[in-house]
């Protein structure tokens, strides 16, 4: 049976780029979402908050790779170089057949996008766009433009699957080495911040609204007096490798996907399944030939939704008790929609490396409807051997990934 | 009036390639010397026509060579 390990991570996120500041804005429990008066000019919107990236400089990727990326691209460009910087692979091993890549977003380029939908409609039509635009805003712009940055010719996988993109693309990468395909997979996801965003889920009642003036107090997994998401930006890119061809470079591994599944709860479009999230779960534990009593963390997707919350409490109760410390960090964050899950398996990684387990920002009161579960309501420094990341999307789509010390 | 329109270009030039001044010469091939591909040609055609507000032929951007070439065409047409 073929392993596969960590050997590199890099993100950005709207609470620290690296992981000691990301672990001292877990232990002040600082967040990263601040009011947007940039968004004045949106008409009609309710919830004026974001979780927001303070990274504007990407100079650093050449012109000829930058002109065709969206914020979104660069943000995962530059996570997956110092991914790929941390594992030690050489370029000729990063563009060797055997090694692929698998990235994704919920939105592609959504600011290209609009802004070159505001521009054909109102000012200059089709006549006069630039080449470039198409390429900075399709679906899968993130893993074609990084695969033409990084000379990737092996296999490329994008995924586009809203809240899981990222999750899946880990998974992608994850059976693509399992199975034999490749031996190195550079995977992950991101999503870049637009108010169109916060528009959407607005209309759908599932933005956090009453906290424009406490923008740090908005989001609150889990918390009786929460009202919603709230939307936010990042990005996560980890490389993953075969086991034993890690070990054979001597390259320093940071840890074992040791399971991973998805699944999809095939009855509606928008509210979640409990009896899917279980099953997804118990597919992961599974995969991972372990025992639910192994997980010692589990990093929940809870993007503080009324419903979503509740049910995945209920999902998690199902398959592991109350026993399982269990936090979700967007509270911190927000909703990172397609980078959450990659960003949030680092979070994983450093619980288990670390032996620190973030708590729940702002869960002053557990809603009663939730499952009781060991909500962490104070950081904790334990070991652990195992943790799950379960994330999951509009359209019913489920992913959970467990993560283990080698 | 010639000097306006090459001003002008290599401003666009040094803005949207990341070009230092000193190397946007009339003399400088785009392709050859400046290293712009098709889809920077199709960029810089958009961004002439948007600066001058009108069509360039579309052959055009495959037609010229040099940074002269480009200030010459846009000085016929300014000249119409």
């Amino acid at each position: 049976m073929r392993r596969v390990v960590i050997t590199g991570v890099g993100f950005y996120s709207p609470i620290g780029d690296n992981l000691t500041d990301l672990r001292r804005n877990f232990e002040q429990m600082k967040s990263g979402v601040r009011s947007m008066p940039e968004w004045d000019k949106a008409n009609g919107l309710s919830a004026r908050i974001a979780g927001v990236v303070p990274q504007d400089d990407f100079s650093e990727i050449p012109r000829q790779y930058r002109r065709t990326m969206d914020r979104v691209a660069m943000m995962c460009a530059l996570s997956l170089k110092r991914a790929v910087a941390q594992s030690g692979l050489t370029p000729a091993e990063v563009s060797d057949p055997r090694t692929g890549i698998s990235f994704g977003s919920a939105m592609g380029g959504l600011e290209t996008l609009f802004d070159y939908a505001e521009d054909v409609s109102h000012n200059s039509g089709f006549g006069r766009q630039n080449a470039t635009a198409f390429l900075r805003f399709m679906s899968h712009t993130v893993a074609a433009n990084l695969a033409v940055m990084f000379g990737i010719i092996g296999r490329n996988l994008p995924t586009s699957s809203a809240c899981t993109a990222s999750a899946q693309a880990i998974g992608a990468g994850y059976e693509s080495i399992k199975y034999g395909m490749s031996d190195v997979m550079l995977v992950g996801g991101g999503e870049g911040l637009h108010y169109v965003e916060a528009g959407i889920f607005d209309s759908m009642g599932a933005t956090a609204i009453g906290y424009n003036d406490n923008p740090e107090a908005a989001s609150r997994p889990f918390d009786i007096a929460r009202s919603g998401l709230v939307v936010s930006e990042g990005s996560g890119a980890l490389v993953l490798e075969e086991y034993e061809h890690a070990k054979a470079r001597g390259a320093v591994i940071l840890g074992e996907v040791a399971g991973y599944a998805t699944g999809c709860d095939g009855s509606h479009i928008t509210l979640p399944s409990e009896r899917g999230m279980e099953s997804v779960m118990r597919d992961a534990l599974k995969d991972a030939r372990l025992d639910s009593s192994s997980i010692g963390y589990i990093n929940a997707h809870a993007t503080a939704t009324p419903k979503g919350d509740i049910f995945e409490s209920i999902a998690v109760h199902k398959v592991f008790g109350s026993r399982t410390p269990i936090s979700s960090i967007k509270g911190y964050t927000g909703h990172m929609f397609g980078g959450g899950g990659a960003f949030e398996s680092i979070v994983s990684l450093m619980a288990l490396n670390d032996s620190f387990l973030p708590a729940n920002k702002n869960l002053a009161e557990v809603d009663p409807a939730c499952a009781p579960l060991d909500y962490i309501r104070a950081h904790r420094e334990t070991a652990v051997t195992a943790v799950m990341n379960n994330n999951f999307a509009f359209g019913g789509i489920n992913t959970s990934i467990i993560l283990k010390k080698i | 009036m010639k000097n306006d329109v090459f001003e002008k270009v290599q401003a666009i030039i040094v803005e949207q390639f990341e070009k230092e001044p000193q190397e946007v010469t009339p003399d400088k091939l785009l392709v050859e010397d400046l290293e712009l591909d098709s889809l920077d040609m199709f960029d810089f055609v958009c961004a002439l026509e948007k600066e001058y507000d009108f069509h360039f032929e579309r052959e055009m951007g495959s037609s010229v060579g040099t940074v002269g070439d480009i200030v010459e065409q846009l000085e016929q047409h300014l000249s119409k």
